[in-house]
């Protein structure tokens, strides 16, 4: 069934107003989510058909305001004044109405069809807030919906609303904030003079156009640059402003948020009663001891090794199922097709490609689980703030931490759009630079593998940690260098607001592990599935004359050296045998270029091809551990290139376009992280090496 | 009036002004951070890092930027 009224609705609100979970509510289980890299910072569309209304929601990035200075916000206003949603849901903490009430101020000058959803309203219940929803809906001008979004209360009411605004069953008033006397009076000055000018503000409305111009905001200022009476308007702005700055001795912008919360302050003791005191008791406890200046990072420190440990314990078994299940189904095809081109495109090629990334799936998805856990906690916003200080040292910013995060067992792509809540360009630009070093969902796997294969069991989550810690440094030590040479200034100031402690819901822990884990086996499907199959022809042609008299194993050994991607891989040898590494190292790094899944994958292709009998193959590790050209040394020195050298494809492909389209930044990004893997991996060999470790 | 990053945890403060650039000063008033706003010190690393209660939310300001903002006691 779907219905025949299309219908777009846009969610707005603040960061952790539970919007989320309202968006989850809404779309239910058969959403199709989709990312859009590129449009916000994990803007989320879902459909939902209800009644005979074909919904589009929209999940606009959370925000506290709608200014011009961080790029998500610009995103979330450029969606409502140039898509034009039908209706936008504002979503609001109702326990935290006046901080979350300033977004609302923004959106109302908008003049879009707004229904506000009092979320958490079970909480300001218990904080003895008595909210009068009739009262603070008149004052407001637009319908208000009671919503518990963890409990799913309100949803359908929510909908049933935004359709009755829709249909025009119940109409909005406009609100007026009184902006003073002084402020008026200079945005009608304003206002006359971009009225004079024939053409259209980009479909801006005219007042809010007016006060982003008094407020100096950037891209307000843009957007009159193509009016004819540009000269006159910019005149005007300067003479309002300055007039403004005498009068009030302090910026115009300041003097309109002050406005602002005036409106809402009216609005709020109108119609809210506080009965109870405001008790800040266990969360500000919890504070205290989390962001405790001593205690602060041994904490974080603590938290991170907790997330490698409870990945590494309860995912190994899981783990070994799945490849002992990939094992299996090789057996089993070759059993089925007889030797030949058929039976290996499918052995060695498919499911040595395929299920050798497949196989690390149990432990991606644990690792998203406990990273979840900690984001929904509100833990991460405290992360960032236990981090700051020491990040400044090295010439990031304290939000630089949660791109970087995002990365670490997510993916570099989210992280590098992540850097969009940052404020200045240098800031942005540097972890844009060094987000790509951290571990990803991708490299995990390569990780996970050869630590496994040469490692003591036992030490598994202790090397793996080693291993985080060692990209941290690494992020930290060129954002270093990156601010000496190359992004000198001063770092933008942090202030941040700390979320209230949550305890995450398993419902909602299981959709954010699914979402992030889903995409893991999408990729693995596609890009991943195709990158193997070029792999496994690389290798198998040219086919090779089998001459009498060789055995099995040599003709395997011969023919993948006299391939095509076998000549490559020679023809590169000598730029990694000071590495330690030989050329089917140099092979699958360079197919590690498209996903970095795919340097297992193509490990997988080669050792299957290797194997003489298909149907009692060994698993990749296995297989590893036998080949007695590898030595923990050179292991150790080729996850060192994993870990450093240059982003992939699509991770490059989304630098590009951050950085603004800047060829400069991305051949430099190539070429700085591709140098350094090479000499981090050409020390730790040569070094180990002299040490005795090369065995 | 004293900094923000000197004020003792607990203490009661009202917001006078903050010396910085037009952005930062901008980005404070929008979270609420206006000429005469009473805040709430939650804790302090005494190195300059500061979270506070302000209307009804805690913020954590990095330090430089606490050192920057002045506040009256009560």
């Amino acid at each position: 069934m779907s219905g025949n009224k299309k219908l777009t609705i846009a969610l707005a609100g603040n960061p952790n107003c539970g919007k989320s979970t309202i968006f989850n509510n809404l779309t239910g289980s058969r959403q199709h989510v989709g990312n859009y890299p590129g449009v916000t910072v994990e803007k989320k569309e879902g459909g939902v058909v209800y009644k005979d209304y074909n919904l589009t929601i929209v999940d606009l990035p959370g925000t506290y305001s709608l200014s011009a200075y961080s790029e998500d916000e610009v995103v979330a206003r450029d969606y409502i004044v140039k898509e034009k949603p039908d209706v936008v849901v504002h979503i609001l903490d109702s326990s935290n109405l006046e901080r979350n009430l300033y977004l609302y101020t923004q959106l109302a000058e908008f003049d879009v069809p707004i229904v506000l959803a009092m979320n958490m309203s079970d909480i300001a219940e218990k904080k003895g807030h008595s909210i009068d929803y009739n009262e603070l809906s008149r004052l407001l001008g637009k319908p208000i919906v009671k919503t518990v979004g963890s409990k799913n209360k309100g949803t359908e009411d929510l909908l049933e609303t935004v359709l009755k605004l829709y249909d025009g069953r119940i109409k909005i008033e406009k609100i007026k904030i009184d902006y003073g006397e002084e402020i008026e009076q200079e945005l009608k000055n304003i206002i006359k003079l971009l009225s004079k000018s024939k053409k259209s503000l980009n479909q801006y409305p005219v007042k809010w156009i007016a006060i982003k111009l008094l407020e100096n905001d950037s891209l307000a200022i843009d957007v009159i640059k193509k009016l004819s009476n540009e000269e006159e308007i910019l005149d005007q702005i300067e003479k309002s402003r300055h007039h403004l700055k005498l009068h009030f001795e302090d910026d115009p912008e300041v003097m309109i948020a002050d406005r602002r919360y005036g409106f809402i302050s009216g609005a709020c003791t109108q119609s809210v009663r506080i009965t109870v005191e405001e008790r800040h008791d266990l969360s500000d406890q919890i504070d205290k001891i989390i962001l405790n200046r001593f205690l602060g990072l041994p904490i974080f420190a603590a938290v991170m090794y907790g997330i490698f440990k409870f990945t590494f314990t309860f995912s190994g078994p899981v783990v070994g199922w799945f490849e002992s299940l990939f094992e299996w189904m090789g057996g089993v095809v070759a059993s089925i097709f007889s030797e030949g081109l058929v039976q290996s495109f499918l052995v060695d090629g498919i499911i040595g490609g395929v299920g050798g990334v497949l196989g690390f799936f149990p432990l991606v998805l644990f690792m998203f689980f406990a990273i979840a856990f900690f984001e929904d906690s509100g833990y991460m916003a405290r992360a960032a703030f236990v981090m700051d200080k020491i990040m400044s040292k090295f010439g990031l910013h304290g939000k630089s931490f949660l791109p970087m995060m995002i990365s670490t067992n997510g993916c570099a792509v989210p992280g590098i759009m992540a850097t969009r809540t940052l404020d200045s360009k240098k800031d942005r630009l540097i972890t844009m630079m060094v987000t790509p070093f951290m571990i990803c969902g991708a490299k995990l796997p390569i990780f996970a593998l050869f630590i496994g294969a040469f490692f003591p069991s036992d030490q598994g989550a202790n090397m793996m940690f080693l291993m985080y810690v060692l990209s941290l440094l690494l992020a930290f030590g060129s954002a270093w260098i990156l601010k000496q040479f190359v992004f000198k200034g001063e770092i933008a100031h942090f202030v941040m607001e700390l979320p209230p402690y949550r305890i995450p819901t398993l419902k909602g822990l299981l959709l954010k592990m699914w979402e992030r884990g889903w995409l893991y086996i999408k990729k693995a499907g596609t890009v991943i599935l195709l990158i193997s199959i070029i792999v496994w022809a690389g290798f198998t042609f040219p086919q090779m004359d089998v001459k009498d008299g060789i055995s099995e194993e040599s003709v395997a050994s011969m023919q993948m050296e006299q391939s095509f991607a076998g000549r490559i891989g020679k023809l590169i040898e000598p730029a990694v045998k000071p590495l330690g590494l030989d050329w089917r190292s140099g092979v699958a790094l360079i197919a590690g270029v498209v996903a970095k899944e795919v340097v297992v994958s193509t490990f997988g292709t080669m050792y299957r091809l290797g194997e003489i009998d298909p149907e009692e193959a060994d698993t990749l590790q296995e297989a590893l551990i036998k080949d007695t050209s590898w030595s923990p040394l050179k292991a150790l020195s080729f996850l060192m290139f994993c870990l450093i050298y240059m982003p992939c494809f699509v991770a490059m492909a989304v630098f590009y376009r951050e950085s603004g389209s800047s060829w400069k930044w991305t051949c430099f990004l190539v070429f700085w992280t591709t140098i350094m893997a090479w000499s981090a991996s050409f020390l730790v060999y040569q070094v180990g090496t002299l040490l005795g470790f090369g065995g | 009036m004293i900094k923000l990053s000197n004020a003792k945890i607990g203490s009661k403060l009202t917001f006078i002004s903050a010396n910085g650039g037009r952005c930062i000063h901008h980005r404070l008033a929008e979270m609420g951070l206006v000429s005469g706003e009473k805040i709430k010190v939650l804790y302090s690393t005494g190195h300059g890092q500061v979270i506070v209660h302000i209307k009804g939310s805690k913020v954590a300001f990095g330090h430089g930027l606490a050192q920057k903002i002045v506040v009256r006691e009560e």
